[in-house]
This record gives structure tokens, sequence and C-alpha cells, in this order.
């Protein structure tokens, strides 16, 4: 199986929205995105999805095209509840991929974790 | 890497466990022969998506998956999977339905032949002796 981390915390002083960062490093492919991607539907349950998000996946190293459909998945989720979902820090390689899919038309990336926060918090 | 070596040929058990060990392997492999960072990481997500779409177009446990890494020139590589297909339904013209599809937003998947579409040319879907064998090209 790949290694690969998901740490969720919650963003401080993000005013009257709760709003989280996901962190996601290592790799996500076929052996791991299934369990790993429970947690996140987990916190999209407890919070009832209307909750803003920055995907940090800075050190994540490799993103397969499973991976990929959940991510739109949680942003679907997170928008029709009245959310914001962003993606933050994605490295040339793994934007490469969500660029070539349209994911980045979808999905607002910021190169930045503060610009990500400023933008959740605007 | 030396001259002479053009290919390389790896047999994997249909286990999705081993398909990252194998797009690395790749990645290493054209960072070998002198492709950029970018096309090597492509060449990585290729070799991961058809490695796993054939284990899961195989059924059986006992299936194989073949990679095959094929230097063709100074900046063209020849990418080719050939599974195993005991006891499946699955035919040739049905991956090249799903080769040609385009992305459906609100789908979780077909994502990953569909980028394979994008970075490779010269697709070729054909089923041969207990198997489907996918080849495409990779500009670099």
């Amino acid at each position: 199986m790949s290694d690969v981390q998901v740490n969720i915390s919650p963003i401080e002083g993000a005013g009257a929205d709760k709003a989280y960062i996901i962190a996601i490093s290592g790799q996500l492919d076929e052996t791991n995105v299934d369990e790993q991607s429970k947690q996140i539907y987990d916190l999209l349950e407890k919070e009832g999805a209307k909750i803003n998000i920055i995907l940090d996946i800075s050190e994540l190293t490799y993103m397969n095209s499973k991976s990929i459909g959940y991510l739109t998945d949680w942003y679907t989720k997170v928008n029709e509840a009245g959310g914001k979902l962003v993606v933050s820090g994605a490295q040339d390689s793994v934007l490469d991929v969500l660029t070539v899919v349209g994911i980045t038309n979808l999905i607002q990336h910021y190169p930045k974790l503060d610009e990500a926060k400023q933008a959740l918090s605007a | 890497m030396a001259k002479s070596v053009q290919s390389t040929s790896l047999i994997i058990p249909a286990d999705t466990r081993f398909v990252a060990s194998v797009r690395v392997f790749a990645y290493e492999f054209m960072k070998q022969v002198k492709a950029s960072e970018k096309d090597a990481k492509r060449t990585e997500f290729i070799v991961g998506e058809l490695c796993t779409n054939a284990i899961e177009y195989g059924k059986s446990v006992s299936a194989s998956v073949q990679l095959k890494l094929i230097l063709e020139g100074s900046n063209s590589m020849r990418i080719e999977c050939i599974n195993s297909l005991e006891d499946s339904s699955i035919t040739a013209e049905s991956i090249v339905e799903r080769f040609h599809k385009e992305v459906d937003e609100s789908s979780k998947r077909g994502r990953g032949l569909f980028v394979v579409r994008q970075w490779t040319k010269n697709a070729l879907i054909e089923e041969i002796d207990g198997g489907i064998k996918i080849s495409v090209v990779q500009l670099f």
C-alpha cells in the first residue's frame, strides 16, 4: 500500500463558518484512496457539508484518476451545501493532471496556503 | 543507461498493490532516457492508469499484467500494457469506447483513460491471445 497521510485541522478565527485545512501528503492511489477518503466524508457528514475547506496538497506527490474523482465529489457536496472548497500548493506534476482533466476550471487552486486562507475569508 | 538498452518489460500479478512500484520504475526509466521531469511524471501517471485499468478489467485473481516500455528514437516512448482476462466479458471494443469517452464532470470515474488519450498518440487497443493489449506512444 502506498504511503499517504491525511490530517484534518480546524482553521482558527475563520469567522462564522466552520473551516478546515485537510492536508494530504504522500501518494494517493488505488491502494489507499477509498480508505483515506472516508475521513473526509465523515467530516462532511458531521458538519453537514456547509463548511469551508482548504485541501492542502503541497506534500502530495502522486494522485491517480480515482483520487481526482473523489476530489470532484467533495467539491460538489461542499458547493451544493453553500460552502467553499479550494485547493492549495499542488506540485507541478499533480497540477499538470488536475489541469488536463479540467479540475482547475472547476476548483480554485492557490499556490500558497496563505492565499487560500485569504480567499476563504473574503 | 547504456545506449543499447532500448526497451524493458515487466510482468506483475493483477493486484493493485504492485502498481506503485511499476509506475515509479517507469518514471525512473524515462529519467534515464533524458526525459524531462514533467514528461517522466506523465509517464508515471499513464503507466499507473493503464496498469490499474488492466487489473480492473481482468477478473481472475491468477491474471497478470505485462508492461513494456519501448524507446522509439530519441524522444518517443511506446507504452504497452497487456493483461490476461480469464473469464472476463470485457472486450477491446468496450475499452476503445472508454478510451474515447469524454469526461463526465459529475462522475467519480472515467478520467484515467481520458488523460492517457490527452498525453499520448497512436493508441492501439486490440484483443490478443488470452488478453487485451493497449499500446500508446508518448512523445517527450
